[in-house]
């Protein structure tokens, strides 16, 4: 029975609607300013728009820099200057666009509009799971502390570490703190418009006029519009024997 | 723009009713990502989707307006990017950017004088130098009149009046003494063109031009020409314009058949920074010329011609172009004595200063023929200098009168082509 079951089981999944159960691509890079890298495969790669994120990819942001990536689920995380995120699982089902994703951030600060259930930051101090929409999370690797602050929904914020104990669920306009061996702080309130400051919308690059010549007056304003070259006459030579008469 | 700009508001306020209020910022945020991400890529028709969502989202946002204006302005869709556009002006009265978008809208329209209008503004008051430039070359483009192509038909009557100091060419130092080769000439010209598609990425046109003069003394030298034009333009980045022309010429002088010419003209042109551009092009030509009386042994010069060259344009201020241009062209006549290879330089300059406006050029073209000429002993070699001046003045839009002077010395190795020739005319142009 239960081998009938393990291949039904097996057979379901097959055919089930996954198209990211491997490393396929997860998302893209959107938009991004400065230096960003990431590497794959312990490659580097220059980040540029359009570069396809892959599940396990590391993306590192450099100072004054900033990548925003999309993904399948229509999640986007922005990375902030000095970052580096990992894509540690993205599991997608496109039934829904859903996915089940734990991103880890190891440095840094991100920004992210949550796209389906399922989504998960990890820093090496917090755990966040996000019940709602948008929300910040930085990480400083001296302090060894993790900031997660709501923008709008909520979110579910824990120790790394589940021998700690403690959890907060984090309302609109609430942060926490959570460091090394400690469960989150009691949220407080903060300012979202102080604190929410990335731009969302980027305006694309003007389209300039294409620069024209000089206005150049219709030819025959100068002089007709035919190529009138003087003639080739064709001279035959001519010998003319003149008889003086005697 | 009361009715419509209601109807715009109606619509998107109604759409951002529909919207769960709580995730109305989240599906804000990720519409208008993707819409930026669909624009990046060229993708415009997914780009208006996506932002027509954003706004009814958050139909008091500016951005969204604009970037659903900017989408269906880069899709084509001039009319609803205008409405769009005017919609957000409404919500950031006097924000430049959006009058600039406003501008290239209406000047793909064809509404001149409003696009004139909304850059003039952005020149008087924009501070972001960039959006200024690229108003500035507007400017630039609308005063210098050639934006007739982007009307879908134009058509103008030229007529003028012309003194020729050599209508036949005739070397400064004859053999024999010709009779007379100055004379004067009356003009007539009728250009049409019909611009039959236009999107932002693509546009077609096709022409016909009517060209006669008439001498009040050497009638065997009056020009006839009926010219035929087919044009097509692809721009498949902001930066790169292409276009693949063709022509058809038939010229009669003195009532025969003169010649024919077949040209096809492959052009590209790329814009290197909001202020210098590169003009690449070949040129080939079937020509056909035909015997005449006057002209009696006009067929040997029937054959192919070609050039390949490149002009780099350069815009100072607003109102002044200079460019700089060098052609490699060869003729393949079949008579050897007409085939030749030459190289030209060319700089001109052009500048506006309101209704007025001046232009001055200036070329060599250095010709090597293959073969030396019926009864020369050396090859031909011809260097010609080209100079000419127009003074145009504009009284009212749709008139121009110019003033016209060319200046042409070929100095040729061969004494018979060895001439210089000196036309000044006054013409008025009439466009409808």
């Amino acid at each position: 029975m239960k081998y009938m079951q393990s291949c039904v089981i097996f057979v379901v999944a097959l055919f089930l609607p996954v198209s990211a159960w491997s490393n396929g691509k997860v998302g893209d890079v959107v938009s991004l300013r400065g230096e960003v890298c990431v590497e794959r495969n312990q490659k580097n790669i220059k980040a540029k728009k359009k570069l396809a994120i892959l599940e396990k990819d590391n993306v590192f942001t450099h100072e004054k820099a900033r990548a925003k990536i999309l993904f399948r689920d229509d999640s986007i995380l922005t990375l902030g200057p000095m970052s580096h995120l990992v894509v540690e699982q993205y599991i997608y089902r496109s039934e829904g666009k859903k996915a089940d994703s734990i991103y880890g951030l190891l440095d840094g600060k991100l920004r992210a509009v949550v796209g389906s259930p399922g989504f998960k930051v990890k820093t090496p101090t917090a755990f966040a799971a996000a019940r709602g929409t948008i929300f910040w999370v930085w990480y400083d690797s001296k302090a060894d502390s993790t900031g997660i602050a709501v923008v709008e929904g909520k979110v579910q914020v824990k120790n790394i570490n589940p021998a700690v104990g403690g959890q907060q669920i984090l309302t609109r306009g609430q942060m926490t703190s959570v460091s090394a061996d400690q469960p989150p702080t009691i949220p407080k309130p903060f300012n979202v418009k102080a604190v929410d400051d990335l731009p969302a919308v980027e305006i694309p690059k003007i389209n300039m006029p294409m620069v024209q010549g000089p206005y150049i007056p219709e030819r025959f304003v100068f002089q007709p519009p035919v190529n009138q070259e003087p003639e080739a006459k064709m001279t035959t030579p001519v010998t003319v024997e003149l008889n003086f008469p005697q | 723009m009361g009715i419509s700009a209601f109807i715009f508001l109606f619509v998107f306020v109604g759409i951002s009713f529909a919207a769960p209020k709580k995730d109305r910022l989240k599906e804000y945020e990720i519409a208008v990502t993707k819409g930026n991400y669909k624009f990046d890529s060229g993708d415009y028709q997914d780009a208006v989707k996506y932002f027509k969502t954003a706004l009814g989202l958050k139909p008091s946002d500016k951005y969204a307006a604009l970037l659903l204006g900017l989408s269906q302005s880069r899709a084509g869709q001039y009319r609803q990017a205008k409405t769009t556009l005017l919609y957000a002006l409404r919500l950031a009265p006097g924000d430049g950017r959006i009058m600039y978008e406003l501008g290239v809208v209406s000047f793909q329209l064809g509404e001149i004088k409003k696009a004139k209008n909304y850059f003039e503004k952005i020149k008087a008051g924009e501070a972001d130098e960039i959006i200024k430039t690229a108003a500035g070359g507007y400017l630039y483009i609308i005063s210098s009149d050639q934006v007739s192509w982007k009307k879908p038909f134009s058509i103008f009557f030229l007529t003028g009046l012309q003194y020729d100091s050599n209508v036949i060419l005739e070397p400064t130092d004859p053999l024999v003494k010709a009779g007379r080769k100055q004379d004067g000439r009356g003009v007539f010209a009728l250009d049409s063109k019909w611009v039959f598609l236009k999107s932002q990425k693509v546009a077609a046109e096709a022409g016909y031009m009517f060209y006669q003069s008439a001498h009040s003394n050497l009638d065997d030298f009056n020009v006839q020409q009926h010219n035929i034009m087919l044009s097509g333009k692809y721009n498949p980045i902001t930066n790169l314009q292409t276009e693949l022309k063709y022509k058809l010429k038939y010229s009669l002088i003195g009532n025969d058949l003169y010649s024919s010419t077949n040209r096809v003209e492959p052009i590209v042109r790329i814009m290197h920074s909001p202020l210098i551009a590169s003009e690449l092009y070949y040129v080939h030509e079937f020509k056909k010329y035909f015997n005449s009386e006057t002209f009696s042994f006009n067929s040997q010069k029937t054959g192919d011609a070609c050039q390949a060259g490149i002009t780099e344009n350069i815009s100072i201020w607003d109102s002044n172009s200079l460019s700089f241009g060098y052609v490699y062209d060869w003729d393949r006549a079949d008579a050897g004595f007409w085939r030749y290879k030459g190289q030209k330089g060319t700089v001109a300059f052009s500048s506006f200063l309101g209704r007025w406006k001046m232009f001055f050029g200036a070329s060599y073209h250095d010709r090597k023929y293959e073969s030396e000429f019926p009864g020369f002993s050396k090859k031909r070699h011809d260097g010609m200098q080209e100079y000419s001046l127009t003074v145009t003045w504009k009284p009212l839009d749709r008139v121009k009168v110019n003033i016209s002077e060319i200046y042409v010395i070929n100095s040729s190795n061969l004494r018979i082509f060895d001439y210089n020739r000196n036309i000044a005319g006054l013409f008025l142009e009439v466009r409808l």
